[in-house]
Formats: C-alpha cells, structure tokens, sequence
C-alpha cells in the first residue's frame, strides 16, 4: 500500500489493499484530523460511502490559464485534472488554475461543459485554448434505457436543462419546465400549497378519462401512474428533463407511453470534480390577487330589495363583511437547499437537503417538506463496470384547510358581521334556526369553517435505484445494464371538525385517520451493443426485459360524535412485464435508421387480452452532412425525420376490471333474515373484453440550425390514431352489473404542429441575450364511440358542474373534440343582455327540450405559444418566461350557480350573487346556456427574475447570486372568472393561485 | 472455422446462461388475484356466500352501496343517499301527484312535481339505473347458482336444495323490479341470465313482452317458494307471489294495450 501523508486531497483507489487494512488506514486518517471540521465532515461522508484505500501525492506546482480559442476569453470553472490520478482543480474567475502534480510531465485532462475536452502535458505557466463543442448537437439525451446525442436523435425528444428551468417558488419538479418546450403542457396548479400541476403532452388526450399524465420516469424507475404526487421529489435535485414526445421515441416504454414520457434525470455527482458546496435559501411572499367578482354590498341591499320579498329584506343588517378579503392571508414561503458533492478517478458522491415551506393563501392551509437526497457513482475494473445509486427521501407534511370556505366566502350574506358577539359556534356569526341550531341549508359563516377544520397528512417517500453498467471485455461495444427500483410511499393524515362549531354541529363533530401506502418495485437488465464499422456504419442495438410491480393500499377510519363510525380498507396490486428491443443503425452520420419493439404483459387484462406488441420505426437524414451543404456558412443542421410508432395505455382505473369480483358488505349495510344479520355481497361491474387503448402516431420533422447553431429549432408535424380509448361509461342499462364501467369506448384522433426558436440574438463580451420561442397547434376529434355512434345522441355525457345533483356540462360526441360543451344557445335583447330561459330551438321542432342543446367550444386550447428570455449584463441578468394559450373556453360555474335572484333569498337565507346578475337579470339558474362558456384565451407573464452575480470574494473561490423573481406577474384576458387556466375547463371554486415576489441568495464554495 | 477464439465462446455461453436465467419468464407474476375484492372462486368457497348474495339482492331495495352511510355506491350519478331504490320508488309515485310535495331543490327533483321531467332529468334516471342494478344483480345470482355450477363447487344436497328456494326468490325480486320498469317506463331494455355481462345494447322488450315474462316467472316460481308466512323475516313467500301477480293483472289492460 502506498502511503505518503494524510495531507492533501483524498484519493479513492480500488487495487489490492484487504479491508481490514482499510480500516485501520481509515480510522488514522480520522485521528489525525479530527480538529479540522470540514475535513471531517468529508471523512464522515467517506466512511458513509464505500471504504476504499487512498494514497497522497503532492509535489510539483502548475499554474496555468484556460482561455476560449475564438473569443480570448478567460474560461472560469473549467475542470483540470491529472490524468489516472484525482488530483484535480477548477479555473477560477479569471481563468487561473494551480495544481499539485506528482510529476513535472504529468498529462493534465480539461474539460468543460460545452467545450472539447482536451490532454495537455503539463508544463509551468501554461496556457491552454478550449474549443467549443457543438454544443446543441453533442448533447446526449436521454431515450429510454439508454441515450443517444441530440444529431443521432431520429426521435421527437427535447430535453430541458437546469439552465432553462423556470425560477421561483417552486414545490412540484413540472413546474420547472412550465411554458418551456413545445407540445409540453404544464397547467399550474391552483394556489394550494404544496400541489403539482398538469402534464399534457401533445394535448394529452389518448384516454378521455381524467388522467392523460404522462408516464414519469424519475432515473429509470416509473413512477406508479396513479400517485403519489411528484411534488414528494425536490425541484432542486432535478437536472434535466427529457420529453419523448412522439411514439418513435416513446414506443419503447410501451403500454404506458401514450400520453408521452418525461424521464427526468437527477444530480449526481461528477467524477474529477472538487469539493464544493451550493447554498440556496429562498423566501417568498404570496397575495391572493383576483378575486371572485361579487356584488359589494350596496349592489347587494339594492338586488334583495328589489326582490320585491319583505322577509328577504329585512334580513339585512347594518354590518359590512367582505368575506373574501377575510379567508386569505399573505402566504409565506422559503425553500433551502444545501448540497454537497465531490469527484474523485474512480468516485463520486452528491448528498443534499432541503426545506421547503409553503403557506397556502387560504388561511390555514400549509405545506412543508424535508427531502434527502444521496447518490452515489462507483466504476470499477478500470471503468468497465459503472455503479450508480440514488436514494432519496422525502417527508412531507400538509395542512389542508377546508376548501369549502372558498364557496362559502362567494355565497356568505355581505351584510353580516365575522363574529355573532356570543360565544355560541366558536363565537362566529351563523344563520340559525328558531331553535338556535345552526340553518344546514345555508352558507356556513367562511371563517368558521376553516377555524373548526384541522386536517393534515404526512407523506413519507423513499425513492431510489442501484444501476450497473458493465462493459464486456471482450466484445468492444458489448454492455450489460441492470436498474433496480424502488418507489415506497406512505400517508398518514388525520382530520377532525370541532364539535362546538356549526359545520360540527350535527354530528357533534368528528375525527378520522386515514393512510395509505404505495410501492413499486423495478428489475431491469439489457444488453446494450454499440459500434461503429468501417467508419461509417454505426450500430446501437438493446434488448431488454422488464418486471415492475405496484402494490397499493388505503385504510380510512372515521367516527362522529353521534358515534357513527365509517371504515374502509382497499388493497391491490398489478404488475407489468416487459420484452423490449431497439435497433439503431447509421451510416455516414447522414443516414439513421431506428426500429423498437416492446412487448408488455399487464395483470390488468385477462389471458386472452394480456400481451401487447408495440411497434417503432424511424428514419432520420442529416441534410446538413452531405456534400452539397456540408460547407455551408449559414446552415448548421439540416435534419428530416420520419416516425410511426405504436403505443398503448393500461391505465384502466381498476386492477380486475376484467374479472368478476365480489365485494362484501360492511356491517353497517348488513340485511336481516329471521333474526340474524348477514353481510352482503356483491358483484362489481366488469369487463371481460376489456383490452390495451392503442395508439398510432405518425410524426414528420425538422431540425434546423443557422450559423453554428446560434439559430436552432424544430418544426413537427404529428397525427395520432387511437383505437380502444378507454373511459368510464355508462353502459347501457342491462348490460352490465353497474351503471358507471371503464372499457374502451371508441377511436379518437389527434394532429397537431410543434414549432421551436432558438436563438442568441446578442452575443458579445458584456452583454448576451437568448429567447426561446415555441408554438404549438393542436386538434382532436372522436371518430367513433362504440355505444353511441348515432348522429342525433347527445353523446357520453361528461363534465360534473356544481348546480343540482349529478348534473354535466360537457360531452364526447363523434365529430367533435374531446370535453365539448353541450349547451343551450342563449337568446340575447336589443342591449345585447342574456333573456333568461329564451334559447334557440336549434332542431326546429317548436318546443325547447334537451335535444336543443349544441356543442359549443371546448376547454381544449387550439393553440400554446411560450416565450423565454434570457439576457445578461456583466454581472446582472434579467429572464422571464411568457406564456399564452389560444382558443380554450370555460364554464364559469361560479357564475352560473351564483349569479341569479333565486340564489339571492332561498330557505330563509339572503345569500350574495356573482356580480353576472347585474347583466343577467337570471331568475332562475341557467346552468346550460352558453352565456357561461366564455372564451378564456390568455397571455400570462409567469415570472420575471432579476439577479446580480458577485464574483470577487476570496479571489473568485466563493460566488454568490443574489436574485429576485415576481411570479404571477399579469393575466391577459377576456375571461370573467377568476383565472381563465382552468384544467378541465370547468371554473368552480377555485383555490386562487397568488401572485408572489421572492428573494433568494445561492453560495457556492 | 473458427471465428472466436476459446475464451470469447466460453464468456458467451456465460451470457446466455446468464440472460437464460434473467430473461427467465416471470409471466407468471401476471396472475394476481384481487386482496380486498374476492374473486368467483374464492367468494364461493364459503357456502354461506350464497345467502349473503341473497340478503344483497333483498338489501338492493334499502341500502345505496356497500359502505354506508355513503361510500362504494351502486349506482353512480347521483348523490348516493338519493339513489335508495325504495326512495326513488317513492318519490316518482308521490310527487307525481299532489299528495306530496319536496320544496328544496334537490337537483332537478321539481319537475317531477311540474310534471316537466326530460330523460336527462337524474332522478329519472337514477329509478331506472337502480332497476336495472337490481335486474343485473339477480341475473348474476341466477348465472352463478346453475345446478352445473353448484356441482362444480361441491355443494351438498342440503345447501342446493336451499338454493333452489333463493333462486325462486331472486327471480320473484326481479319480476318485482321488472313490473316497476313497465309500470314506469313502457317498452324497456330486456336482459335475463341468459344475456352475458359487458358493455352491448340489450334488445328492447316490450310492455306486454315484459308483462307475459313476469306472469310466466311468478307461475313458474310459485310452486317453489315457501308457504305464505312460513319464511324467515325478511324474505318472499307464496304470499308476496300472489300480491305481485293481483297487482300485475290489476293493471294488464294498460301493459298489455
């Protein structure tokens, strides 16, 4: 064993040194320092990780500098190391770099994101030029066991960057990329704390049913499809997304791939690299800005009065509340983020910690999370086998806040006071009955509400794999992959009503537990084969198998004070086996060529439905490599891609929904023969036919890029045939054990156009300036529905509004886009106001009945536009990201449910209305007329982030940012409601998102 | 001819050893069976399954899922204390008078009393979702209690004579539910055991066809079920036969044109 000092830098080193050796070298290291804090806390994290020998070296001196070949600049940050050693540095600010080698001629390697890497002996005051690499174009991204570079993509597959990620108070990872890649679209979440948004990709539409997410892949492990929320997964420790848009690309993942894949791959640390530490703290502050528009007070005293009712009339009191005002808070928020990480030849590690708090603009709604994150990358026998393990965990914990306030702070009298001046129900004002009980057909006072209500969850969840990538010695090119997975969540939540309060009242308030566990498990092994013959002909080719399995489970227990106790207890389980192969071939860097097929076996359906093939073929040609352009000035990419590919989707809301089962009863619903009581049984509506949603997607694109790709983008054209989409159905009445069953239902289809900019339209040495423009077109239409293909049915009705019981606002009808609204055609007077009930008999028959109702629009965006800039100067810089969306409409089911004189006085209560009724004049609700559907196309500014980057302290060793973001900056639009992005297109109570300013600081050393 | 020297053939007979045992099928992992939910098999290795999915198709009338108060619905569309059989029952026999009036608005529930009510109207909807629950609920019981299948399972003499008595009161429950279906609503979907379970458009049976299957399962169960008064509380006798017989041929003229 070689043994210098124990006084420089730490070296892992794999040769012959028994364990025990190990030990005792270790444990002297540890003596030796233990005055030396940060040392420590390096040998701490070395005896965490594996024990290794090291030995010490440290003799002759280099200074250098890292200059850029084509501008002179100096290159901060560049790696410089000592080759077949892990004596190593980075450049500072000016480009500077010293470094201890063992010998005078060492060969010292440096590498640099977007730069070549070069060797270079060493040799005293050296100066070193870099080239920069085709940056856009080496990329690798990733496509699903396993990567290939953006040039040899033939795929539609975008990867989005840290450096693109959006800044701000940030709790659920999608955020990050909101408004960044074409096709992409993240619907935020509404303003309570803590929630993840939508992910649609490409409109996102193959299933009709509510879930159209994409599947997630977080470092080659899927997540379960149907939770827990990605936001248990810290922003901070994500690196990269890469989107498989297209079915050439996500065709390899299957039975899952329908709604597109996101791999999103997480920090690591880097081999050669040095200790550092990154420190980030964010502090935010949130208003609820819009509000629902009411009648204020005088509107309201002059709507009841003209009632024309005396008892409604002399309900009025002489006091003011706005209720709204009163059930949102500034909401604060911070988010720090610790990591530390470091890189030896052989070795390297990355751990971090965060904290995330997030208080909800609806008092009493709260979210906070821990999250660890530890990973760990190991190559052995001179780098032929490749160890890379990631564990991360996370604990969450949220306060819900009883989100009916937000309806009861819209319909709450405006002439009523917060507090009743006695200490009945908590103190808070209620409308009560003549016995003093509280009135249970009317508003609970808002703020009593939320005072009464305590719920909160915890949510604990591990997530992790062990990867090996073992290079064969025999057979260059030849590797073998294994990734191994797990995903273990579990909640536990409680939550109870006060029994002193109104909403207690009758039950005499409550208490229940509930939890539930997720757990997935993952084995996958491929063999990976990658060469290139003769120069020219280059082969990548997988195959591959995979075996996941999901296990969930729910239990909830409830009890009143009346004593009734409500219990349940779920369990399942399904598992997914899969076949997978891929086969790229290329020639001449001009000519690609990519096949894959997946065969995936799902417990979901039954023998004879089980085994699904799906197919891929693509064909990609380098324009910009042949002859005729390869010299050109202007154009730097030129590249046509031609895809099909097949894919499906299992997530069919049931494990058994191909099978019989039986349910029994619990003991609260038994049924009495003679004397005894007997639990009952019954069987569950199914399927037996029921079989994969199956998709066809063609796809033609386009890469360009001018000028040494300072201009670059993409421009795509895709079509997606679906067959067998799955949705829940009402079966017609006979045919089934159940009025409500998921089965595949019909064929829908869907084209769209993706179009992306790029460009940094100013680079010089002080001032840089890059905008990222893309636009998406999109459009659906069902093409047939299996049980209602005749011309005249409404079609399957869909949609739930708040307004009576179980009634709808929107339907799937053949011809039509997904989600269209079926609506009255309101009648309007010479003053261009709504005449309530007078709507168009659009089928002429002389009488107006439900068959006069017409598709009207849909919340279905015809067109996504996002535009990203970025600039700098010297130490400053400057982004925002807008956002717009063209063409979707709403149902503003505040409006409709609110807005109207029966709403005003009903059952002895006087209630406030939506300010509509000022136009309206509605009597009487209106739920179906298409005064309600009201085009909510939007411009959105999402954030705007100002920094300033401090580069001179301890010569350029520590760096400090210091930036600024306003999130939420402005809405555009014509929409009446609230906010016009409404996931679903239905606007009912919605938990505002707020408009917030953070400061935040990020320390690295 | 030989292409690969010795140590590379051996490390390749390793990986397909290797990949033999990795790629090995794991199929049948595929096979899972539900953990809260019971299958066909496992529901009716108990022998008293068959009583208690009697006392379902008897509880089809009173209760509105397998929870209670709320929770795992029968039917869905409408809020779940609303969907009671016996409720809907009633309300579209009395508020389609004017012997009782409900003046909060439920839904849609005052035009029953307006006499305006459309199909889409969900209280209509929900009486007919509930008899064709009952309708389906029975013709399971009725395709799950064949003597072939009672054979297949084991059961003795005993229990399959029982079940014989069951079967007479299943199918008395569903001619109940089928005369409110025309009593109701005229010509209705027509679905007996025989039908399969799935996702189809039933053939249409009309009145007079549903009131001469009503009649024909009521003569034919008759023999069958136990002398009036003579069964346990709660369940049908000859008795509740001949009362659902009168009322049929009470109004025959009307079901039958």
């Amino acid at each position: 064993m070689r043994y210098v000092s124990v006084k420089s830098t730490l070296i892992f080193y794999f040769c012959g040194v028994n364990l025990r050796e190990r030990q005792v070298f270790f444990k002297q290291l540890v003596l030796k320092n233990n005055n030396d804090f940060m040392k420590k806390i390096r040998h701490l994290i070395l005896g965490l990780l594996i024990l290794l020998p090291f030995a010490m070296s440290a003799q002759t001196v280099i200074k250098g500098k890292v200059l850029d070949r084509a501008t002179g600049s100096e290159l901060p940050g560049v790696s410089v190391y000592q080759k077949g050693t892990t004596t190593g540095t980075a450049t500072d600010f000016d480009g500077v770099f010293e470094l201890s080698v063992d010998n005078a001629n060492a060969l010292l390697v440096f590498s640099f994101v977007g730069y070549n890497t070069i060797e270079m002996a060493a040799s005293p005051n050296m100066t070193v030029n870099l080239d920069e690499s085709a940056e856009s174009l080496e990329e690798v991204i990733l496509i699903g066991y396993g990567q290939t570079t953006k040039k040899d993509a033939t795929g539609a597959v975008e990867k989005v960057g840290s450096e693109d990620f959006n800044p701000g108070a940030i709790a659920s990872p999608e955020q990050l990329i909101t408004g960044k890649s074409a096709g992409v679209n993240v619907i935020p979440p509404s303003g309570r704390p803590g929630e993840g948004g939508a992910i649609k990709i490409r409109g996102g539409v193959s299933s009709l049913s509510a879930s159209n997410s994409p599947l997630i892949v977080i470092d080659g492990v899927p997540v379960d499809q149907d939770g827990p929320a990605l936001n248990t997964i810290n922003p901070n420790d994500i690196e990269s997304f890469n989107i498989l848009k297209d079915a050439s690309a996500t065709a390899i993942y299957g039975s899952r791939a329908s709604n597109g894949v996101i791999l999103i791959t997480t920090k690591s640390g880097k081999m050669h690299q040095d200790f550092a530490v990154s420190f980030d703290s964010k502090f935010s502050w949130g208003e609820a800005e819009n509000k629902v528009n009411l009648l204020n007070r005088d509107q309201f005293i002059r709507e009841i009065n003209n009632l024309g009712v005396p008892d409604a009339s002399a309900l009025i009191t002489p006091y003011e509340t706005n209720w709204q005002d009163h059930i949102y808070q500034t909401a604060f928020g911070t988010d720090n983020n610790v990591s530390i990480s470091e890189g030896y030849e052989n070795t390297a590690y990355r751990i971090s910690a965060g904290y995330l708090l997030q208080e909800g603009v609806l008092k009493t709604s709260e979210y906070n999370r821990k999250t660890l994150a530890l990973n760990l990358r190991q190559n052995l026998f001179d780098n032929s086998l490749k160890m890379d393990f990631n564990i991360r965990a996370s604990f969450a914990q949220d306060e819900f806040a009883n989100e009916g306030a937000i309806g009861s702070s819209v319909s709450m009298d405006p002439t009523k006071p917060i507090f009743s001046g006695n200490s009945q129900y908590n103190g808070y004002w209620e409308w009560l009955n003549n016995d003093g009980s509280p009135n249970n057909l009317s508003p609970r006072n808002p703020l009593g509400l939320l005072d009464a209500f305590n719920s909160h969850a915890g949510t604990n969840r591990y997530i992790g794999n062990a990867k090996f990538d073992y290079a064969f010695w025999f057979l260059d090119g030849l590797s073998i992959v294994a990734n191994f997975g797990f995903d273990y969540s579990e909640v536990d939540g409680y939550n109870s009503t006060d029994a002193a309060s109104a909403s207690g009242f009758y039950t005499g308030g409550s208490n229940g537990v509930y939890d539930s566990m997720r757990r997935n498990t993952l084995a996958d092994i491929y063999l990976n084969y990658a060469q290139t013959f003769n120069d020219v002909h280059r082969f990548d080719v997988m195959l591959g198998q995979s075996f996941q399995d999901f296990y969930r489970e729910n239990s909830s227990f409830n009890q009143d004070g009346n004593g009734t106790i409500t219990e349940s207890e779920w369990a399942s389980t399904n598992a997914l086996l899969s076949y997978m192969f891929r086969a790229n071939y290329g020639y001449d860097n001009r000519y690609l060529l990519t096949f894959t097929f997946r065969r995936d076996g799902s417990s979901r359906f039954s023998e004879d439905n089980r085994w699904g093939n799906f197919y891929s073929g693509a064909l990609a040609w380098n324009i910009a490599e042949e002859a005729f352009l390869e010299n050109s000035e202007t154009l730097s990419t030129l590249k046509l891609r031609l895809g099909y590919g097949e894919t499906g989707q299992q997530e069919i809301g049931s494990d058994f929904g191909y099978l019989p089962v039986y349910m029994v009863g619990q003991d609260n619903v038994r049924y009495p023969f003679g004397n005894s009581y007997f639990n009952t049984l019954r069987p569950s509506g199914y399927d037996a036919n029921i079989k994969w949603e199956e998709a066809a997607t063609y796809n033609i694109g386009l890469d360009y890029g001018f000028f040494e790709d300072r201009i670059f983008g993409s421009i795509e054209y895709f079509m997606t045939e679906s067959t067998d989409i799955l949705n829940t159905v009402s079966p017609p009445a006979g045919s089934n054990l159940s009025n409500s069953l998921f089965t595949n239902i019909g064929d829908l289809e869907k084209q769209g156009v993706e179009f992306t900019l790029n460009g940094d339209i100013i680079q010089s040495e002080n001032f840089r300036w890059n905008l990222n423009f893309n636009a998406t077109w999109l459009e659906n239409e069902i093409m047939k529905l299996n049980t209602v293909d005749d011309p005249n049915s409404p079609g399957l009705a869909t949609g739930g509004i708040s307004g009576g019981v179980g009634n709808t606002i929107q339907t799937q009808k053949v011809g039509y886009p997904q989600n269209s609204f079926l609506v009255y055609q309101q009648v309007y007077d010479t003053a261009g106001d709504p005449i309530e009930g007078v709507y168009v008999d659009t089928n002429e028959d002389g009488v107006l009945t439900d068959a006069d109702k017409r598709i009207y629009n849909s919340p279905n965006p015809d067109w996504l536009l996002g535009l990203s800039s970025y600039m700098d100067y010297k130490n400053w810089d400057l982004s925002f990201t807008m956002r717009a969306s063209i063409g979707n409409y709403a149902y503003n089911n505040v409006a409709s449910a609110n807005g109207n004189q029966d709403n005003l006085y009903d059952l002895g209560t006087i209630r406030n209305a939506h300010a509509s009724i000022l136009d309206t004049n509605f009597r009487n609700p209106q739920y179906w007329s298409d005064y309600y559907i009201q085009d909510a196309s939007f411009l959105k500014m999402d954030n705007i982030t100002l920094g300033y980057n401090f580069e001179n302290i301890k010569n350029g060793d520590v760096r400090l940012r210091l930036y600024s973001t306003f999130q939420n900056v402005f809405t555009v639009t014509d929409y009446d409601g609230l906010d016009p992005e409404i996931n679903g297109g239905i606007d009912n109570n919605f938990y505002p998102r707020p408009q917030t300013l953070l400061f935040g600081f990020n320390v690295n050393f | 001819m030989k292409v690969f020297n010795k140590q590379f053939r051996l490390s390749l007979s390793m990986i397909t050893v290797m990949l033999g045992l990795v790629f090995a099928s794991c199929e049948s992992e595929l096979d899972k069976e539900p953990i809260t939910q019971l299958t066909e098999a496992q529901v009716f290795e108990d022998p008293a399954a068959y009583k208690q999915f009697l006392a379902r198709i008897y509880a089809g009338i009173a209760v509105s899922g397998q929870q209670g108060p709320a929770g795992q619905p029968d039917i869905s569309g409408i809020d779940e204390g609303f969907s009671n059989y016996l409720r809907q029952y009633w309300k579209h026999q009395e508020l389609t008078t004017d012997e009782a009036i409900i003046a909060w608005k439920d839904g849609t529930i005052h035009d029953l009393h307006n006499h305006v009510w459309t199909p889409s109207n969900e209280f209509v909807r929900a009486m007919y979702d509930r008899i064709y629950f009952q309708v389906g609920l029975i013709n399971q019981f009725l395709r799950e209690t064949t003597p072939e299948k009672l054979d297949g399972r084991g059961v003795d003499a005993t229990l399959k004579a029982e079940i014989e008595v069951y079967r007479a009161e299943a199918r008395f429950m569903r001619a109940w539910s089928y005369w409110h279906a025309i009593d109701l609503y005229g010509n209705i979907p027509f679905v007996t055991e025989a039908d399969p379970v799935g996702n189809f458009f039933p053939k249409q049976g009309s009145r007079t066809e549903v009131f001469q299957f009503i009649e024909s399962e009521l003569i034919a169960i008759e023999p069958i079920l136990v002398a009036p008064r003579q069964n346990e509380f709660g369940r049908a006798d000859k008795g509740a036969c001949w009362m659902l017989l009168g009322k049929l041929y009470l109004n025959a003229e009307v079901y039958t044109g």
